[in-house]
């Protein structure tokens, strides 16, 4: 869609504040007015705007240009003479054969323009007019609408200003207004053409539900400087939990559960993706993936398209969440590449909720969890099960029900502080060295195709869940590592590829020096080995582990799932 | 010659000339008007005037009347009289030369998005021609007034106003009404309710 912008007043009564330059570019925070609505345009989907240049027009040609680097495609339309808004308006007049925005160069209306244009386009209008609604009318004119939302009248100064709709600056026009202004020559739209329209009830008024920033005198431009310094810059840090299955893993793989149903029992872990967005004016998005050292700079409301690389999972979100707004995205995590861990699923759904929150929406967990499934498991189709979203989002050591309607509910196993502390003690976590990616897809694929010869095994590993749990809940961390290990058995027997001679030994020496059980995390291959051990026999399993090349995480119970940790504007 | 007579034949040579000027002038009072505009509204100068005796009261009237107001009230235009600080002529007359009077100023303040009104009846006082000739330079936009033959400053104004009178008093007199003339159409366009056609 294409837009007018009238940059061509004088700015009489801003004049004594602003003198060198047209009022359209009076700074504020640095950049000129002006650019603030371009960019108020260009996240509107205006991406072709012309500016309708007088007084000191050059000025803005010189700091614009053709616009690529403020992310639309700028045309002007200069005028050797003062026309007013009318004159103006008819003098860009070979720019438009569509219906398009018109701007006042000095208002900024922070609004959703779509409601503008569907209204505009229901009533097949020739001119509708963007309405604020405010306190006190004062000088500007009040706007009185008929039933239709065709406009009644404007009283221009009414003699008691009261709280009433105005003009805000904003129109929306079909081209036929070009026949309503004879030629290029001094006139007004407000006070010559908008009357006339409105006495053949040809004009329509449709309110936006924000007020406007106008920075036509000095004391507004004071409160415009206020306003955007105070909007200017959103920092948001979220962060994330990354989890551990206990039992049940596999049985969460929809096409298992979607059938029989899924139940797995798992823990999150103080272990965190961050994500931390700082939003601004450009219209790009850059994400730096600071563990990878790799940065990648994406131009916004583009659909990004996919490579395989590991961009992908952040482009996706993008594709998702359509940010309205420019950031610099930087993202890290405290966990080691290929840990099973669930990392993509953490670092997804920290990305979500910033994003989110960039925007100021909040869904609640379970809609974030949704979305972090769908772009996983539906957008980039990566196969897999749907826990390890749910655990981050979550947060929390849960029980995890995967209802074969489809459904997830998620319930929170209640143990004391005493007891979570005994888990931490008695639970380790090992890293034996990334999974690779080409054996998760064959353990997926042959876990599929073996789903049916697999079902009793699943049921057995759906059953675990439930004695893990009332294990955990009575404290009793010598038969919860017992059915750790059971869980592995069961297992490995749904795939070959799940573990090969050197997990399997590093998980028998664990045995060997004292540990109750075990279990390899994730969909297996590689990754963290999680060894329940009473707190004696730790120093001998950490040595020999040691000598097979594990190294030890730490492991503490995360209680906040996804979560914001900061978020200053 | 009775009073009268002489008070009409002025008059009578006043309206013979200014009637004169109409003809000839005319298309170079649009251009200079022109140019002012073009200057202020798409530049952002300022206007620089100046002349000696009668023609420094001329230059001192038109930007008066560009700064302050014609006839509406309207925002000011950057318009300026090189000749109305005392200090700064003497100065620069004892230590330089009365013939760099214009120049040194122009020198001092004229930047290439400004213009230049320079009043001479004759077109060669010294201190006009080495101001316009200052200007040049710097590639400022420059207009002359002065009287049927021009002298030096016609040749040397990108828009030479040369009023159709040998006579100083008629020329002089013309120079003020072409400056309201040209004052009233730069505000007439630039703010005026309908502005003006061109």
């Amino acid at each position: 869609m294409k837009a007018l912008i009238l940059a061509g007043g004088f700015g009489t009564r801003l004049k004594e504040v602003i003198s060198d330059r047209p009022k359209v570019m009076a700074p504020i925070g640095g950049k000129p007015f002006l650019e603030y609505i371009i960019q108020l345009l260009r996240r509107n989907g205006f991406s072709e705007v012309v500016i309708s240049l007088g007084y000191l027009g050059d000025y803005v040609k010189a700091y614009f240009g053709n616009g690529s680097n403020f992310g639309v495609k700028i045309e002007y339309a200069v005028e050797d003479f003062p026309l007013g808004t009318g004159g103006a308006l008819k003098n860009a007049e070979k720019f438009f054969k569509e219906p398009f925005l018109v701007v006042n160069g000095d208002t900024y209306l922070e609004a959703d323009f779509s409601r503008l244009v569907s209204f505009h386009n229901d009533k097949k209008s020739l001119a509708t007019i963007a309405l604020a609604e405010v306190a006190n009318t004062g000088e500007s004119g009040l706007v009185s609408r008929l039933k239709s939302g065709k406009i009644k009248s404007f009283k221009e100064k009414p003699k008691d200003s009261k709280k009433g709709f105005v003009n805000a600056g904003y129109y929306f026009f079909s081209p036929k207004i070009f026949k309503h202004i004879p030629s290029v020559k001094r006139l007004s739209l407000e006070k010559i053409v908008f009357p006339k329209l409105v006495k053949s009830r040809l004009i329509y008024g449709v309110s936006m539900n924000v007020g406007f920033l106008d920075i036509g005198k000095p004391e507004s431009y004071e409160k415009a400087k206020i306003y955007f310094q105070k909007r200017k810059v959103i920092v948001i840090e979220s962060k994330a939990p990354v989890r551990i299955s206990f039992a049940g893993g596999g049985t969460d793989l929809p096409e298992h559960f979607l059938k029989f149903g899924g139940r797995v029992l798992s823990g999150s872990i103080a272990t965190y993706a961050n994500v931390k967005i700082k939003t601004n004016d450009e219209p790009f998005i850059k994400i730096n993936l600071k563990d990878y050292r790799r940065e990648e700079i994406y131009q916004l409301g583009k659909i990004l398209p996919y490579d395989g690389g590991v961009f992908d999972l952040f482009k996706a979100v993008v594709n998702r969440m359509e940010p309205n707004t420019g950031m610099d995205v930087e993202v890290w995590g405290s966990f080691p590449a290929g840990s099973g861990l669930g990392s993509s699923s953490a670092v997804c759904a920290a990305f979500i909720l910033a994003i989110l929150k960039s925007k100021g929406e909040d869904l609640g967990k379970e809609e974030i969890a949704k979305m972090t499934v769908e772009i996983e498991r539906n957008i980039l189709k990566i196969p897999g099960g749907w826990q390890d979203q749910y655990a981050s989002v979550f947060g929390g050591i849960n029980l995890i029900d995967f209802l074969s309607g489809g459904k997830v509910r998620v319930k929170p196993l209640k143990i004391s502080g005493r007891l979570k502390l005994k888990f931490e003690k008695n639970l380790m976590l090992f890293y034996i060295g990334a999974k690779r990616s080409e054996k998760e897809q064959q353990i997926y694929l042959r876990r599929k195709i073996g789903l049916t010869k697999n079902q009793e095994n699943f049921a057995v590993l759906k059953k675990l869940t439930a004695v893990a749990a009332d294990f955990m809940k009575t404290g009793d961390v010598k038969s919860f590592g017992e059915i750790l290990g059971e869980d592995w058995n069961v297992k490995k027997l749904t795939s070959k590829e799940v573990s090969d001679a050197r997990i399997d030994g590093l998980y028998n020496t664990a045995l060997k020096y004292g540990a109750y059980g075990g279990k390899l995390l994730g969909a297996g291959g590689g990754g963290c080995l999680l060894i329940c051990a009473r707190e004696k026999s730790h120093q001998a399993i950490v040595r020999n582990l040691k000598k097979g090349g594990a190294i030890r995480l730490p492991l503490v119970f995360d209680f906040d799932g996804v979560q914001v940790t900061s978020n200053e504007s | 010659m009775k009073v009268k007579k002489y008070i009409e034949e002025s008059f009578l040579e006043n309206i013979r000339s200014e009637r004169e000027a109409l003809r000839i002038c005319w298309p170079k009072i649009v251009e200079a008007s022109r140019a002012i505009i073009d200057c202020y509204y798409k530049h952002g100068g300022s206007v620089f005037t100046f002349g000696n005796g009668g023609s420094a009261t001329n230059a001192e009237h038109v930007a008066e009347e560009l700064l302050n107001r014609f006839k509406n009230y309207r925002i000011p235009i950057s318009a300026y009289a090189l000749t109305s600080q005392p200090a700064i002529i003497t100065g620069i007359a004892n230590d330089f030369g009365f013939e760099k009077i214009f120049s040194r100023q122009l020198e001092a303040l004229a930047t290439p998005k400004d213009l230049i009104m320079a009043f001479s009846t004759s077109g060669n006082s010294q201190n006009v021609i080495n101001g316009v000739s200052l200007v040049k330079t710097r590639g400022i936009k420059t207009i002359g007034f002065t009287g049927k033959n021009g002298g030096e400053l016609a040749t040397l104004t990108d828009i030479a106003i040369k009023v159709p009178s040998d006579d100083t008093a008629r020329i002089q007199e013309a120079h003020t009404l072409i400056g309201h003339v040209i004052c009233g159409m730069v505000e007439e366009t630039l703010f005026g309710e309908e502005g003006l056609e061109w």
